[in-house]
């Protein structure tokens, strides 16, 4: 059996693959993103995200501004200190100090870190971490 | 992958004979088929502007470039394809009332010389059939590889004849309408008598 084949088949099937052709790309709206499929805008998308988090990695988010959202907000409490790490840490003090001044009275040392504060910190600071 | 014309009055046997030794052999075939009558059992193409020469010209045109061309499958493009061939690849073209889109005295049809001049390469047999030699274009008549050429009478068809073997027009002007007697001119244009019973002849695959 054969087939029949006119101008007008011809045509509508050109006008079937322009319509179909049409469907799997459809319509940006015109302009310079005629072409560009949402599948493609999405991707877009996706990939500028990748690399922001790349630049710039997520970090936990901030709190927000006690004074923007709770003017008259207590300032927040300073956490307690550790016992253990003050203890830990005036000895490691001790141990640093005498080799430098030598084995003193009590109320030497007392008047040597009242002198001496900034050092001093910074020793501790030093052995507490 | 030859080119063939076919040349006889109406009711000489032309259709027939095209029938019987081309388009029943090869079921991948297209026939240009202006006046619709060779039915269901071809593929044909029915042109709409039988009657306005130009617009017929666009029309085989575009039918060239839509429905001949795609369904081909060259030499080349089988090469770029390690040798595999197209299924059910167009092999047979058939173009009725060839006069009609190739007339004489005139330019022929760009995209129908294009196909002459590719059909070895896209392997595509062309029979063009035509009532008159002097009606198609002389083109197709000196491009043919083979001719059929049933009873003619008209003093400027014989005279053309004439001109493709000397002393034809006489053995052409002598067939017997009756008995669809038509002389098979091969390439040589060396030519016999024969009728389709007698004929032994395949055409090329």
């Amino acid at each position: 059996m054969g087939e029949k084949f006119t101008l007008e088949t011809l045509i509508q099937d050109e006008v079937k693959k322009a319509i179909d052709a049409q469907a799997v790309k459809p319509s940006t709206g015109g302009g310079l993103l005629d072409g560009i499929t949402l599948q493609d805008i999405t991707k877009f998308i996706s990939e500028l995200t990748k690399l922001k988090n790349t630049v710039n990695p997520p970090q936990a988010p901030q709190p927000p501004s006690p004074q923007a959202l709770t003017p008259n907000r207590p300032p927040p409490a300073v956490p307690a200190l550790n016992p253990n790490a003050v203890y830990s840490g005036v000895l490691q003090g001790i141990d640093m100090i005498v080799p430098v001044l030598g084995d003193i009275k009590l109320s030497e040392l007392k008047t040597y870190i009242t002198e001496n504060k900034d050092a001093v910190i910074a020793l501790i600071g030093g052995a507490m971490k | 992958m030859s080119r063939y014309v076919v040349i006889g009055l109406q009711g000489g046997g032309k259709t027939y004979l095209t029938k019987k030794l081309f388009l029943d052999k090869e079921p991948n075939h297209l026939v240009i088929d202006p006046n619709d009558e060779y039915g269901d059992s071809y593929t044909r193409y029915v042109p709409r502007f039988t009657d306005e020469y130009e617009k017929l010209r666009e029309e085989i045109r575009y039918v060239c470039k839509k429905l001949i061309l795609p369904n081909t499958w060259s030499l080349e493009q089988m090469a770029g394809h390690k040798g595999k061939d197209k299924k059910n690849r167009l092999k047979l073209l058939v173009i009725d009332e060839a006069d009609l889109i190739a007339p004489a005295r005139t330019n022929i049809n760009a995209a129908l010389r294009n196909l002459v001049v590719k059909s070895r390469h896209l392997r595509l047999t062309i029979v063009f059939i035509s009532r008159r030699p002097t009606d198609l274009n002389a083109y197709l008549m000196d491009t043919a590889d083979y001719l059929f050429v049933f009873k003619q009478v008209g003093y400027n068809s014989l005279r053309v004849l004439r001109a493709l073997k000397v002393d034809s027009d006489k053995e052409i002007k002598a067939l017997d309408y009756a008995k669809h007697e038509f002389l098979f001119f091969d390439r040589e244009r060396a030519y016999r008598k024969y009728t389709l019973d007698t004929l032994d002849f395949t055409p090329e695959p």
